[in-house]
């Protein structure tokens, strides 16, 4: 028996049931972990392996994930993860090719599930065939789609990067591994709401972006920061 | 030849006064996380057979200190099935000292002076594993998964912390540093054996986390 299938369970799933040329989709990976487990999001924190997706299929684009927001998980010792725990969707934006037809979409999951005293490691091969037609909504991946980060952008300023998040009182910062390894993030108090300023010490790859999350009770609203695109010369 | 012997009676004798002790010294003196650049934390830890090991013993020598736990999936690919053997004998041929250490609390996963007894003979270990019970010394380390990586230098400064590669179980992380295998031990080890800068001299582990107490 392989001891990871009762742990997390993976499939892919559309938003439309069929496609037709030149249309926009998501396409979303669904992990059920079994209950006392957990993976992991893009920046596992102190130990851990990120959770990776690939899919492709000859006529469609398929962009990086949009991670929902992570919980932050507590281990012995001071140590701290940044994770998924129960049913968790990663969504990536796909764009079908002007001459395409029907799809078939394949691809891979990789992931590590833990618990407090181990760890196993886990993947899944992924398919799903997405006949031609008139793009009916599924769906099934509405309710991942509405809880996504809103993104907003960091806007360059005298001490850094910043953006204003009005309203809003207390947060959890998540950097992704590109910013957490190129800059430090903080969240300050201002008097609109929140300020979060992101200070470079190098150049960040590119993906970095932080994911800052809400205090209190769920549904906990969310926001996925990004970094300016680069100024073309 | 005789002085060899003598200083070997006393080392056994000393181990054998250390083990007597019914309260054993701290494992580690106190202090701030260890950091890249500093002097390394002087530590004295048992291994399975209960024989104390200090790091000041090495003193001139390059040492390895490689966070363990037989039972973490990272480790057991890393020794089954990946470079990690060879790379430890390879670097223990040259004279550099290669001392695992696993801070696993009792009765978490990969504990116990068996249990590390058996992954030794079973993966045919050159060095000894050291059992680090109250997590003293890897949390002065700042060690937090398994397989996590230092290297100090023979003056005793902490040179590299961090990832053994940049490929978690075999597949390289495209995300944090490309698509190139990059054997982040083995380069610091040549770097420093070549008297060149070691760069990257800090990374990010990745691994199983260290099985501290509760």
């Amino acid at each position: 028996m392989d001891p990871t299938a009762a742990l997390v369970t993976a499939t892919l799933l559309s938003s439309h049931a069929a496609v037709s040329p030149g249309q926009e989709l998501w396409l979303g990976l669904r992990l059920e972990v079994a209950p006392g487990w957990h993976v992991y999001w893009d920046n596992p924190g102190d130990s851990g392996l990120p959770t990776t997706v690939e899919v492709a299929a000859p006529g469609l684009r398929v962009g990086p994930v949009r991670w929902p927001a992570p919980a932050l998980l507590a281990a012995p010792g001071g140590l701290w993860n940044q994770g998924y725990e129960g049913e968790v969707t990663l969504l990536l934006p796909a764009w079908v090719e002007d001459e395409a037809q029907e799809l078939q979409v394949t691809g891979e999951a990789r992931w590590l599930a833990c618990r407090a005293d181990q760890c196993i490691p886990g993947q899944a091969a992924l398919a799903l065939r997405l006949p031609a037609g008139a793009a009916a909504p599924t769906g099934a991946l509405d309710a991942a789609i509405a809880a996504l980060p809103t993104p907003a952008p960091l806007s360059p300023g005298a001490d850094g990067l910043r953006a204003s998040l009005p309203g809003v009182e207390g947060l959890h910062l998540f950097p992704s591994r590109a910013l957490a390894d190129a800059a430090t993030v903080q969240a300050l108090p201002s008097p609109e709401g929140t300020e979060v300023v992101v200070s470079p010490r190098a150049e960040p790859a590119p993906g970095a972006h932080l994911l800052a999350v809400a205090e209190g009770p769920a549904p906990r609203r969310a926001w996925y920061l990004y970094l300016p695109p680069p100024e073309s010369p | 030849m005789t002085s060899t012997l003598a200083a070997l009676a006393l080392a056994c004798l000393l181990a054998g006064t250390a083990r007597a002790a019914d309260a054993p010294a701290a494992p580690v003196e106190a202090g701030p996380v260890a950091q890249v650049g500093q002097p390394a934390p002087a530590f004295t830890l048992p291994d399975t057979a209960g024989t104390a090991h200090s790091l000041a013993a090495h003193a001139g020598k390059t040492v390895v200190l490689e966070w363990f736990n037989p039972d973490c999936p990272f480790v057991k690919h890393a020794y089954d099935t990946g470079l990690l053997p060879g790379l430890a004998a390879t670097w223990t041929g040259q004279g550099v000292v290669w001392l695992r250490i696993n801070s696993g609390a009792p009765g978490k996963q990969g504990h116990g002076a068996p249990r590390n007894q058996q992954a030794i003979d079973a993966w045919s270990l050159q060095g000894p594993v050291l059992l680090d019970e109250t997590g003293a010394v890897g949390q002065r380390y700042g060690a937090k998964t398994t397989p996590h990586l230092y290297v100090i230098d023979p003056a005793g400064t902490l040179v590299y912390a961090g990832a053994l590669d940049n490929a978690p179980l075999g597949k390289v992380d495209g995300a944090v540093d490309g698509t190139a295998r990059i054997d982040y031990v083995h380069a610091a080890l040549g770097a420093l054996g070549a008297g060149k800068a070691i760069d990257p001299s800090l990374t990010r582990p990745y691994g199983c986390s260290v099985k501290y107490p509760d």
